[in-house]
């Protein structure tokens, strides 16, 4: 048995790779009813076209067919779309199946329910639908300049405008010795989990009672929307979330999970749905598509004197409803001033609906928007002024001493050390040296480059009004044989909370994590808790465990003071029983106070008068410094802790080829106490990862008509390992003030700087042949033409 | 992703699936290793009403050197990751295992076969590229009986070749290594495995410091893989030096014509298909036996 | 994705431009197609089975004539739907004969994938494309010269 106080901090493997890796795992796919049907889902053809009608009569025809469900359905038995958040945006009525007319290619017009997957795709190309195309709103430009509207109850295609300025930031930058000023496009890519959507639903007509297994990453946020959607009694709906098989923030609504519910009703029958791949990349959510146009005003000294920011974001046909991307925008407009001393900030923010995918969440959510940005002006910056790049981030970084911070878009900063970071850095590039390398090689005719990026993870959001709340509510239970269940509304997909909630629970109270079992994914066993999304495990779900951890240890230490004669004060929890400090002699194993309190004799002369036999505790987290209200300023504050970092890209380019090989990847990081260094490090190298292909590989294409032209794994690149070299990932531990043990939820850190990282590395390698890239992802053919053009 | 209602047959012999595939005609598809056909299925992008297995026949699962003819006999059926690992293979045509590494990755090397690649034709495959390049023939049996098709005749276009409806390729003879012969083979991908952006196979053969013949093929710029014969011509009778390598990257430039979907698409292939021929070329010279 | 072409059919300029806007000829050469019916002048509902290999698929559209400038130029526009999405094409096709009563055609357009097709095929959508013309020019060479050879005879 483990010493219990150590387990923070300790690599413990993970409890259920023994599952997950020995193909015992169960995700929804694995689940099967009796009387089950299979879904299939008619897709649009078309970007923008009106419906104008749907014949569902062959399919009805064939063989095994047992339901088809169209627009009309979907209004007849359900309501519009609940609202997933709304935050200053306009929201759409609309329906999981096309009403009226079709807004992206992909989008669902028409279901079947068969006896087969492959009978209910022959019925699905039975289905007849005219359509009549309209012009489709594709980029930005088409959108402002509407040739036609989504929505035409808008009169306009704007989900999303607002506007916000602290100081005075027209004199800041002109008052600067150097402004710098660039458009920062930033194409489309998402999360690509290995598990697609998953969703099985069980409507039962005689109870009125609904079960949807399905995969998702918040049961009960899904739960609240089914019931909104299909104006049923939430209390009747029950949500399964069993292994997940990864998330990425895509699986936090109910879009398409409502047509095998809508099957389900029609049909009176379990309906499954299992999305394949092409469904999942046509129209599970996108991400990014955005243009920041950025404006920086520094003195000679490198220090800044004002930031001003204009972001346009291309959100597809929506970002409330069929997903919640919308906002993430806000939160890029409130963290553009990243790690640094901004004097004056003004941001305008607008999202333009256009006839793509709807616009979602993956591992960044806006902080990635804003860093990017920031982290590519911070090397042209640099270059202009004649400073080192480092050393440029490293005169305008928020100093450790100035914790907490008051950065001036509203967010309190918890704590950090970027000066100790960028020192780190430097030192294990063994930076000055590389610096030397680099011109040597050029004489060689091989370019290498290095780029930096600074890293700031605002964790565990509480943003109101919306799925993307901000408590998490923890209840720890012991049994009569002494072992431990914690019951969280946190959700495991993939991330390793059943081992780190488990070390969390088990270090309170002497046991190996083995004794303890984390419960999570029914809504009908654990508390009505908000998941997994905003890196908010080690914020909110951490810190709850926690504090039920303590408050129930402090029971049992009451009783079991009570049995052993003793002052609870003196009692201490090992090696899995509770025992007076310093007299091994006088202990209780946990199991024997267990059986005591419940059974062999029973609570009666056991349980001390003001306890009871209720062996558990159930606490909430809320952040402490969350602000809803704003101050004069209208400033609000909506994340509790905030890891930091540096990273840093070393590539090496071939230029005749186009070719962009990853070197080196080294990542300073700093997310306060770190439950599992094990887990933190994968966290960190997966969000890296997924940076990396955003920056290499990954990408979303539509054409200039709206059709979409990444459906596949082969046109949709996914790193694999040949092109990803190690991480090296350094830890450094600034503990959080704003959370119980000081840690900090840290799973997107990963992703956010990286692509700007590798960008910059990129023009660091081009520099000498005056090429300058400020297009994603960094194909060969955009290097070459890029070169051509130069005459190289 | 479920295909269409698809009847399935088993072929034990080459008689018997040449009799299925001549009966379903241009309704059957031959399945070997499945590796492009079955993801096809599924997408229901191929919606044949037959499909005839033909992996357990066991004639074509076999690589025969012949002596005589100084020729590897490549079974339809053999995978890649036999032609990579195979001794015979290195031995007198490792042109052939050094191409087969670049093909997807090892799950998809043990099943995908040589035929399967070469008849499915995808004009970025190594396969169509290598066995153009060395002037393969194709053996082809129907209900008329066998044939042989040169390499020159067999790529007709994307996804297209000279074999017929009823028709099955049964073997692929490959010409080894002759004397003072020496190889390259370059290929450049997105990612490991991914098919080539562009691809160069190269054969150099010299004799007292001077080219007294090669062959140079490319990959992924055209419907077909695309031997250059003309470029060829130009190299045969030189010095391979530095500046001949400059050379034959213009020309290579100069020779292909690549189909791309824009300017820059275009303009990109060209720039690395002279490159590619240009690394593969000097590869070649530097396998050439020290003293050449 | 564009379309853009040559041929040279050895026939003169008004018999190419009548056989390539003749229903009766374009029944024969269009690859893959299963009927033609005229619905109105100059249009027609078409049904195809068309594709190479084993990509292959079902069509159900319209063909249209369009803009005929007897005998040197005209559009075709073409829009079929199958299980996977749906195909638009767009031509303008112009004649010239030359001294030796060689006509050439050239072709400039578009051809647009949608659905599936667009997401899972671009990468060889252009080249089955191309492939398709060459095989309809085959076609229409042969039969302009077997009806040449008819009314010689």
């Amino acid at each position: 048995m483990v010493d219990a106080s150590n387990l923070v901090g300790q690599s413990v493997r993970r409890k259920e790779d023994v599952r997950l890796l020995t193909g015992h795992g169960q995700f929804v796919d694995d689940i099967s009813l009796p009387g089950m049907l299979y879904a299939a889902v008619l897709r649009s053809p078309y970007p923008h076209a009106r419906i104008r009608s749907v014949d569902v009569s062959g399919a009805l025809r064939l063989d095994g067919v047992e339901a088809v469900i169209t627009g009309d359905d979907a209004q007849q038995l359900g309501k519009p779309m609940a609202v997933t958040l709304d935050l200053f945006t306009k929201v759409p009525t609309i329906y999981p199946l096309a009403v009226n007319k079709v807004r992206y290619v992909g989008e669902p017009v028409a279901a079947v329910a068969a006896t087969s997957r492959e009978v209910a795709e022959d019925a699905v190309e039975l289905i007849v639908v005219d359509y009549e195309p309209l012009p489709p709103i594709v980029s930005i430009e088409d959108a402002e300049q509407p040739t036609s509207l989504l929505y035409e109850e808008w009169g306009h295609n704007r989900q999303l405008d607002w506007q916000f300025q602290v100081g005075d930031v027209g004199s800041a930058l002109a008052g600067a010795d150097v402004v710098i000023s660039e458009d920062f496009p930033h194409h489309r890519y998402t999360g690509v989990p290995l598990e697609s959507r998953v969703c099985l639903a069980d409507y039962r007509p005689g109870q009125g009672a609904l079960t949807v297994w399905m995969s998702t990453q918040a049961p009960h946020q899904c739960r609240t929307l089914f019931a909104q959607s299909l104006g049923l009694p939430e209390h009747q709906i029950t949500v399964i979330a069993p292994d997940v098989g990864g998330g990425f923030g895509t699986k936090l609504q109910i879009n398409a999970e409502l047509i095998p519910v809508l099957l389900s009703i029609k049909s009176g029958r379990p309906v499954k749905w299992t999305e394949d791949r092409y469904e999942n990349l046509v129209s599970g959510v996108h991400t990014r598509d955005y243009v920041c146009h950025l404006e920086v005003g520094f003195r000679r000294d490198g220090t800044m004197t004002g930031v001003k920011a204009s972001l346009v974001g291309n959100l597809g046909c929506d970002g409330t409803c069929d997903a919640a991307g919308t906002a993430a925008l806000l939160v890029a407009a409130a963290y553009l001033p990243g790690p640094y001393h901004v004097p004056a900030f003004g941001v305008d923010v607008v999202g333009y609906v256009t006839n793509k995918a709807p616009y979602g969440a993956y591992r960044g959510y806006g902080k990635d928007i804003a860093n990017y940005p920031m982290e590519r002006l911070m090397e042209m910056a640099a270059e202009k002024l004649h400073i080192d790049p480092l050393e440029l981030r490293r005169r305008n970084v928020i100093q450790p001493d100035e914790y907490p911070y008051q950065q001036i878009s509203g967010p309190l900063y918890d704590s950090g050390d970027y000066p100790a970071m960028i020192a780190k850095a430097r030192e294990v590039l063994d930076y000055e040296n590389f610096r030397r390398q680099q011109d040597e090689t050029r004489r060689e005719g091989k370019y290498l480059g290095i780029g930096f990026a600074a890293m700031l993870e605002p964790s565990g959001a509480a943003v109101p009004n919306g799925i993307f709340n901000g408590y998490e509510p923890a209840t720890v239970r012991m049994t009569p044989e002494g072992q431990f269940l914690v019951f969280t509304g946190n959700q495991d997909i993939g991330q390793g909370i059943e081992t780190t909630l488990a070390q969390v629970a088990a270090s309170q109270f002497g046991v190996s994590v083995d004794d303890v079992r984390v419960v999570f994914g029914d809504t009908n066993a654990v508390p009505y808790g908000l998941g997994s999304f905003s890196s908010r495990g080690a914020t909110y779900a951490v810190s709850a465990v926690h504090r039920a951890s303590v408050q129930l240890a402090n029971k049992l230490k009451r009783i079991a003071a009570n049995i052993l004669e003793a002052s609870a004060a003196d009692l201490v929890f090992t090696q899995g029983a509770v025992e007076v400090a310093g007299v091994p002699s006088r202990r209780l194993t946990l199991q024997e106070l267990g059986n005591k309190v419940y059974l062999w004799p029973g609570p009666y002369g056991t349980v001390p008068p003001g306890d009871d036999p209720d062996l558990q505790a159930t606490e909430t987290f809320m952040g402490p410094r969350v602000r809803w209200q704003p101050d004069e300023q209208g400033r609000i504050n909506l994340y509790t802790t905030h890891p930091t970092g540096i990273y840093a890209a070393i590539v090496e380019v071939d230029p005749e080829l186009g070719d962009v090989r990853l070197r080196r990847f080294v990542v300073i990081h700093d997310a306060g106490v770190i439950i599992n260094p094990l887990i933190a490090e994968a966290q960190v190298v997966g969000g890296v990862v997924q940076g990396m292909g955003g920056a290499l590989w990954e990408e979303l294409r539509y054409d200039e008509e709206g059709q979409f032209l990444s459906g596949d794994l082969t046109s949709y690149l996914l790193p694999t390992a040949p092109e990803i070299p190690d991480v090296e990932v350094y830890h450094f531990v600034s503990p959080s003030p704003f959370t119980p043990l000081g840690t900090k939820g840290m799973g997107e850190g990963g992703t956010i700087p990286t692509p700007a990282a590798i960008l910059n590395a990129v023009n660091d390698a081009l520099r000498p042949l005056n090429v300058f890239l400020n297009d994603l992802p960094i194909t060969p053919q955009k290097v070459r033409a890029a070169l051509r053009q130069a005459g190289h | 992703m479920k295909p269409v209602p698809i009847r399935y047959l088993r072929a034990t012999t080459v008689d018997e699936a040449v009799t299925a595939l001549a009966r379903y005609g241009l309704d059957a598809k031959v399945l070997a290793g499945g590796q492009s056909l079955m993801p096809m299925l599924n997408m229901r992008l191929a919606r044949p009403q037959v499909v005839v297995d033909i992996n357990e026949i066991r004639d074509l699962m076999e690589i025969r050197y012949d002596p005589n003819a100084r020729q590897l006999v490549v079974g339809a059926l053999v995978r890649h990751q036999q032609l990579l690992e195979s001794s015979l293979v290195h031995a007198h045509q490792p042109l052939l295992s050094a191409a087969a590494r670049y093909i997807g990755h090892w799950a998809i090397r043990n099943r995908g076969t040589i035929g399967g690649s070469v008849v499915h034709h995808d004009p970025s495959a190594e396969w169509p590229l290598v066995t153009a390049c060395l002037g393969a023939e194709f053996h082809v049996q129907g209900p008329q009986g066998r044939r042989v098709i040169p390499a020159a005749d067999f790529f007709v276009t994307y996804l297209t070749t000279a074999v017929q409806a009823g028709e099955l390729l049964t073997a692929v003879v490959i010409p080894c290594l002759g004397p003072g012969e020496s190889w390259g083979f370059q290929e450049y991908a997105r990612r490991h495995g991914d098919f080539a952006l562009a691809a160069a196979a190269v054969t150099v053969t010299l004799s007292d410091g001077v080219v007294t013949a090669a062959r140079i093929a490319v990959g992924g710029v055209a419907d077909r893989p695309v031997v250059l014969s003309e470029v060829t011509q130009h190299v045969v009778g030189q010095a391979p030096t530095a500046q001949l390598e400059v050379q034959l990257g213009q020309w290579v430039y100069d020779a292909v014509n690549p189909l791309a979907e824009s300017p820059d698409e275009q303009a990109y292939k060209r720039d690395i298909a002279a490159v590619l021929v240009r690394r593969a070329f000097r590869q070649a010279i530097n396998r050439q036996p020290a003293g050449q | 994705m564009r379309l853009q072409g040559q041929e040279q059919i050895e026939a003169p300029i008004q018999t190419v431009f009548t056989s390539l806007t003749d229903p009766r000829v374009l029944s024969k050469t269009l690859p893959g197609l299963q009927s033609l019916e005229p619905t109105d002048a100059n249009t027609y509902r078409a049904r195809l089975s068309v594709g190479i290999a084993a990509v292959r698929g079902a069509f159900d559209g319209m063909l249209i004539l369009r803009e005929l400038e007897p005998p040197t130029a005209y559009a075709l526009y073409m829009t079929a739907r199958g299980a996977g999405g749906v195909v638009e094409v767009t031509l303008r096709v112009h004649l010239a004969e030359d001294a030796n009563s060689v006509t050439r055609i050239e072709y400039t357009g578009e051809a647009a994938l949608s659905g599936v097709w667009a997401a899972l095929g671009s990468r060889m959508a252009s080249g089955v494309a191309q492939t398709l013309i060459r095989q309809f020019f085959t076609a229409l060479r042969q039969e302009v010269r077997s009806l040449a050879s008819a009314a010689t005879s």
